[in-house]
């Protein structure tokens, strides 16, 4: 079921600069359940989801030759590019992204997704679910829905002190986890 | 640099969940690939929040796969189009002869237009280069003023130097109006020499310049004689000395003075 492909990234980045079809089928058989996961947390509707989807991955394809190994992981560019197609979406659909309903889609999305869900994955999603809820929606307000501490401060309405010691909790955590 | 303390800051969560400022974002990057722990511990921040990603992954449906690739085949083909465009090129009906007339005309008149811009243009490059040559010899002429000024004030600075003895020597019984003289430093005991009247000596010949020592000559250095022997030139040293002489000498100098050719003397 599961078409992943085991390549090292340097190996992979180097035949997606010289434009090899194949690299990118790879590419997106590697990654677009991982964004197509997020994308869906984001915009909430499976209908949306798929276009940004495909937004986002016509957009890997035509600017791949800007992404730059030193700055950072391919996954990291990768969510970049997906998170913003994502957001522009929402706003050019008027509708604010709201933190209530990131941990309804959350939940929901999970539901939904249950029965394609991999069975590798499930291991993982346990132990998602040993983070602590408040450390888990601030990961994803910043993560998923591109927040700033400050909009998170203001959402939550919590002092910009306590978003970032919990953030930096949140991270420590998730290590533990992983 | 603390690359702990930089680790522990909570910058390097702040970049990796996004929320990190455009300022602070350009930092880490530099700072990522200065240091390698701290890019490993970036890496490692990236790879936990790929797995918290993973752990939430649904598998997108197959027509996103089949719209994606599509997309990128008409892409391609759309870029090798434009790529393999070809322009033909079309013969053009003949021109009539009035036409040619016309151009025949229109051509003499440019040849004679640009002929007398071309003179024009000519003319004013010679300008500009006699304006060069004048602007490079008032620069040169300029850069020798100065030259010459610094050269003065060194000489002024040797005569105002309290330690700088000055001793006239002047022409003897066999060479009347003969003239020179010796700045003397009685604490570094250098002798600077400058000519005021002494005649161009044959070629076979030069001056010598000497110390008198306890009754003893001490050689001081040949020189020559030269439009700028008027300003001091360094000649040797001499501890003490109760007078000095110019000698002319064979070319090299002697090693002892031929007093007869003695020509300028002056005691301290």
């Amino acid at each position: 079921m599961s078409r992943k492909t085991n390549i090292p990234e340097d190996e992979l980045v180097t035949l997606l600069m010289s434009r090899d079809k194949d690299a990118f089928r790879i590419l997106y058989d590697n990654y677009s359940s991982t964004l197509y996961g997020i994308v869906l947390k984001i915009v909430g509707s499976a209908e949306v989801a798929e276009d940004v989807l495909q937004e986002s991955f016509v957009k890997i394809w035509k600017n791949i030759s800007s992404y730059d190994k030193t700055k950072g992981r391919l996954f990291t560019w990768l969510l970049n590019i997906t998170r913003n197609t994502a957001i522009d979406k929402l706003r050019a659909k008027h509708e604010k992204y709201q933190i209530q309903s990131i941990d309804d889609s959350v939940y929901q999305v999970d539901k939904q997704s249950s029965a394609t869900m991999k069975v590798d994955h499930i291991g993982v999603k346990q132990s998602v679910q040993q983070l602590k809820p408040e450390h888990r929606i601030i990961i994803d307000m910043a993560y998923y829905g591109g927040y700033t501490q400050e909009e998170i401060s203001e959402e939550l309405k919590i002092p910009l002190g306590t978003v970032k010691t919990r953030m930096r909790n949140a991270i420590i955590e998730l290590r533990k986890i992983f | 640099m603390d690359t702990k303390e930089y680790i522990s800051s909570g910058i390097l969560e702040s970049y990796i969940l996004g929320t990190a400022s455009e300022q602070e974002r350009r930092e880490v990057e530099c700072i990522s690939s200065i240091y390698p722990e701290i890019r490993k511990e970036l890496d490692a921040l990236s790879v936990s929040l790929e797995q918290y990603a993973q752990a939430s992954a649904v598998e997108p449906p197959a027509r996103v796969r089949d719209k994606i690739f599509a997309q990128i085949d008409s892409l391609e083909k759309s870029e090798t189009k434009r790529e393999a465009k070809v322009f033909t090129m079309e013969r053009t009906q003949a021109p009539n002869r009035q036409f040619n007339y016309w151009l025949a005309a229109a051509s003499v008149t440019l040849l004679i237009v640009s002929s007398v811009l071309f003179y024009q243009l000519s003319d004013k490059n010679s300008q500009l280069i006699s304006t060069n040559q004048q602007v490079e010899q008032l620069q040169k002429e300029k850069s020798q003023s100065e030259a010459a000024l610094e050269v003065m004030n060194r000489q002024m600075a040797m005569l105002n130097n309290p330690d700088n003895k000055k001793v006239m020597m002047k022409g003897t019984e066999a060479h009347p109006g003969m003239l020179a003289s010796v700045l003397w430093n009685t604490q570094n005991h250098e002798v600077y020499l400058s000519v005021s009247n002494l005649p161009q000596p044959p070629a076979d010949k030069q001056y010598q310049l000497w110390a008198i020592v306890d009754g003893k000559p001490v050689d001081m250095g040949v020189f020559d004689i030269s439009a700028d022997s008027s300003l001091y030139k360094k000649m040797g040293a001499t501890q003490t000395a109760q007078a000095f002489a110019v000698t002319l000498e064979k070319k090299g100098g002697s090693p002892v003075p031929t007093l007869t050719a003695m020509y300028v003397m002056g005691q301290i």
